[in-house]
């Protein structure tokens, strides 16, 4: 791809403002700490994945090799559909998509616009989670995988499970910034009890959702959902506050950055876990 | 207060041409599925498809995340960390893949 194809849109004239006399680098503090947080987050997945392909490396042949779903007999099946996965990093690398033209729009002004994208990316993370909750239902339940049954199982269910839950958060922060953009920092006081009842239902959702489908502990599920329920709510809240603070376009480049390396992770993970 | 400022003292930051970008990922993506299915030598294989992955992730980190136009401050907290990652990986998985498989 030429330098030239990837700036031909240069011109539109949006300008993102990133430099502020307030800080030593000139880079806005909210931005320098988002990069920090993908940093850290990057390191945890990057510790998956270093644990995943020591044993990957490790079983050598035994591993059941990618999209071998009816292999001879004697050799082990791999029960992960490939093409149903690319779908999913397509339906990904949509979202990404859709977030940057959030952003492009917010930069020239137009909220409404940025509001669609918005909403058009957090759809995209929500249909991403449809599938994998589809391709998790047929595994456990059609294919019999199971965390401790085996290191190919537990591998499996952890790398794309810990990157489901980003996925989750993802959706759960591109909602909260659509909502609070146009509530706005000094926005009626009923919005904040909306989106309180909608904190206690997703927690209360995400619970029973965790128990029914996939029969994990009552407590962990009440912690998993409690969790994304004060996400939420303090997303929500969060994000009017800093709105007092900042401008719309910072927050919802920083919003990109999360999402952008959701994509970016996923990207890996697909290929370590789905195709080698 | 959540409105659009334009800053006269901030440095320019452009919108590169992102349905390129969409259009490369897609279409290594499309790449990525036919190796993986095409039957050949794992090796080749696997040195294929993590090239192909490691594009694609330089390609949203440049583009998408905007390294290519930002301060050289960002790009040094994004990517050293990820190198020593990298290497610490490297020699883990070197390590292993030497063990007997007693794991298996």
């Amino acid at each position: 791809m030429s330098e030239l194809a990837l700036h031909h849109d240069v011109e539109v004239g949006e300008v993102l403002e990133h430099s502020h006399a307030d800080t030593s680098t000139g880079i806005w503090s909210g931005k320098i700490f988002m990069w920090l947080f993908l940093c850290q987050d990057a390191l945890a997945f990057f510790g998956l994945f270093a644990a995943y392909l020591s044993v990957r490396i490790g079983a050598g042949e035994i591993w059941p090799a990618p999209g071998m779903t009816h292999p001879a007999a004697g050799i082990e099946p791999n029960p992960l559909n490939i093409n149903l996965t690319a779908v999913n990093t397509f339906i990904l690398i949509c979202s990404s998509v859709t977030m940057v033209q959030s952003l492009k729009s917010i930069t020239s002004g137009d909220k409404k616009n940025m509001t669609r994208w918005l909403i058009a990316t957090a759809i995209g993370g929500a249909i991403f989670m449809g599938i994998q909750f589809t391709e998790y239902n047929k595994l456990i339940h059609h294919e019999g995988l199971k965390m401790p049954h085996s290191l190919f199982d537990a591998t499996f269910f952890i790398l794309t499970g810990f990157h489901g839950m980003h996925v989750l958060a993802g959706v759960v922060y591109l909602s909260a910034l659509a909502i609070a953009a146009n509530v706005g920092p000094y926005g009626k006081r009923k919005w904040d009890l909306v989106i309180l009842v909608a904190s206690v239902a997703l927690a209360f959702g995400i619970r029973q959702a965790i128990i029914t489908f996939f029969s994990l502990d009552t407590l962990l599920a009440s912690i998993i959902g409690t969790l994304y329920g004060a996400l939420l709510l303090s997303m929500f809240m969060g994000l009017k506050w800093l709105m007092k603070k900042s401008d719309l376009p910072r927050l919802v480049e920083v919003a990109g950055l999360y999402w952008h390396f959701v994509d970016l992770i996923w990207i890996i993970l697909f290929t370590l876990v789905y195709l080698i | 207060m959540a409105e659009v400022q334009a800053n006269s003292e901030s440095s320019k930051h452009t919108h590169p041409n992102y349905m390129a970008v969409f259009i490369a990922l897609i279409i290594l993506t499309a790449i990525e599925v036919i190796i993986a299915q095409a039957g050949l030598p794992h090796k080749a294989m696997v040195i294929a498809l993590v090239a192909l992955a490691l594009v694609k992730a330089g390609l949203v980190a440049q583009y998408f995340m905007h390294l290519k136009y930002d301060a050289k401050f960002l790009s040094i907290i994004a990517y050293v960390p990820l190198i020593v990652a990298g290497i610490l990986i490297t020699f883990l998985s070197l390590e292993w893949a030497f063990q007997p498989h007693w794991l298996f």
